[in-house]
């Protein structure tokens, strides 16, 4: 009994030992990366796993085709179209765009026109980061200020048709085009079988599932205070979420000695001033995290941090010029780690 | 027999254990990102960073923008190179391989830079700004 024991377990040991050795082996999991300038930004793309270099290429030529669709100054694009004929004719769009709006005219709705999607010719007006940036005169902003009235989106969901009923405005996809971009990437992705995977939109930030190894992936968000990219005010912890920061210090000229960031204020015409530096969304699809990241830049602390929590499964994190961080409820202090001694954690 | 057995055993645990240890002593004293870091930019924007020391694999990966201008860039452990574009004069392909900090390659035509610095070791995986 025992002579025949001894050497089946040695071989059972024997073979132990070698699957580790080559379970070790196979641990690098394979990693693709890609980037590309569009959108008006600077999009990064790495995925994990087997089939990651052809998910990625696949999700660049959606964003390729997405960019196209979506930009105002491209004379094929849907946007373009629809300002081209304002006060004139509906236009029949992708249902991409057509989406895009509907969810932009959604989120105009519940911030009472805060986020406003027919903002174009305000922001064309103060031209903030292109090299024509200027403060525009009371006189020029009163032509526009009463026109503001996002109802004049007229959407027909039967033919997918949109109608911008006058010309005195212009759509803007700005503020939300990118986050519907990293959706798509991740759809794509997911679809190609990728189960962890990071995005970052010029600032928008995307992550699929957790980083290869199990763990939480760590968000860095950018110190407003400080204009050199990387210095940070905060890290958190998430996985499977989306995360975009609105920031005043991001795109911005300065005039006779006053900044002016590029968040428009359309109850003012004016870059938005309510207290807020800096203000984070975390939900799981980006396109509103993004809508809702300049929306409460604009809304301010109060009615923001009120607004976020009226929201299922939305959470923010806020800086305000006096230095502190607000979060919602369902930020908790072992996912965020405040990173510079400048700023007063208010726990919530 | 059965002493044989008894030393079978014995050399098989005592393998057992020194290999554990080994890969336990491996992958707690590799180094990881204590050394260089390439940086990339763009027109004088940082879009990438990579800490060569973590690299273990060699991978590739393309920078395009929208006029489809290209830089295939190559990183390697340790260090990184600028192996395709489509600019004229490929000037950045031919600077080759840079490993020591300082080493730079550059691509003028399409504003990029590839720089090797000294490692600053990354505590976040993504910056949301």
């Amino acid at each position: 009994m025992k002579n025949k024991f001894l050497p089946v377990f040695s071989i059972v040991l024997a073979l132990l030992l070698f699957t580790s050795c080559s379970k070790q082996n196979s641990n690098a999991e394979p990693v693709a990366n890609k980037a590309m300038q569009l959108l008006d930004t600077f999009i990064i793309g790495r995925a994990y796993g087997d089939n990651s270099k052809r998910a990625l290429d696949l999700a660049f030529e959606r964003l390729k085709q997405i960019d196209s669709t979506m930009s105002r100054y491209n004379f094929e694009s849907d946007i373009y179209k629809i300002n081209e004929n304002a006060g004139k004719k509906a236009v029949i769009v992708s249902p991409s765009t057509y989406f895009v709006i509907e969810t932009a005219i959604h989120y105009a709705n519940i911030t009472n026109g805060t986020f406003n999607p027919v903002i174009g010719k305000v922001i064309d007006l103060w031209g903030i980061g292109t090299d024509h940036a200027k403060v525009p005169s009371k006189e020029e902003l009163n032509m526009l200020l009463p026109h503001l009235d996002y109802d004049q989106l007229e959407l027909d969901k039967h033919n997918s048709a949109v109608l911008l009923t006058s010309d005195k405005v212009s759509l803007d996809l700005g503020a939300i085009a990118k986050g519907y971009a990293a959706d798509e990437m991740k759809r794509i992705l997911q679809e190609q079988g990728i189960t962890s995977a990071s995005l970052n939109l010029g600032g928008n930030v995307l992550v699929i599932g957790s980083k290869p190894n199990g763990d939480s992936w760590t968000i860095g968000i950018q110190n407003p205070l400080e204009s050199e990219r990387g210095k940070l005010a905060a890290t958190i912890k998430v996985k499977d979420t989306s995360l975009v920061t609105s920031g005043s210090y991001e795109r911005y000229f300065e005039y006779e000695g006053k900044k002016y960031h590029h968040i428009i204020d359309p109850a003012t015409g004016y870059p938005a001033e309510n207290g807020i530096i800096s203000s984070t969304i975390i939900t799981p699809n980006s396109i509103d995290a993004d809508a809702l990241s300049t929306s409460v830049y604009i809304l301010g602390k109060e009615k923001g941090l009120a607004l976020i929590e009226s929201l299922p499964n939305v959470e923010a994190v806020i800086i305000t010029e006096d230095l502190h961080v607000y979060t919602t409820s369902g930020v908790t202090s072992d996912m965020l780690t405040i990173h510079s001694e400048e700023f007063i954690y208010e726990k919530s | 027999m059965k002493k044989a057995d008894k030393y079978i055993l014995i050399s098989i645990f005592l393998l057992l254990f020194i290999s554990t240890i080994g890969i336990y002593g491996y992958q707690k004293f590799s180094p990881n990102g204590t050394g260089t870091t390439a940086v990339i930019t763009q027109n004088g924007k940082a879009i990438y960073t990579i800490e060569l020391d973590k690299v273990k694999e060699s991978y590739d990966f393309t920078i395009e923008n929208e006029q489809g201008q290209y830089n295939t860039i190559y990183v390697e452990p340790g260090s990184i190179k600028i192996s395709d574009a489509n600019c004229p004069d490929k000037l950045c392909v031919q600077t080759g391989t840079l490993s020591k900090i300082n080493d730079i390659s550059v691509c003028l035509p399409h504003g990029l830079f590839v720089e090797i610095k000294d490692g600053v070791e990354s505590e976040i995986d993504l910056l949301a700004h």
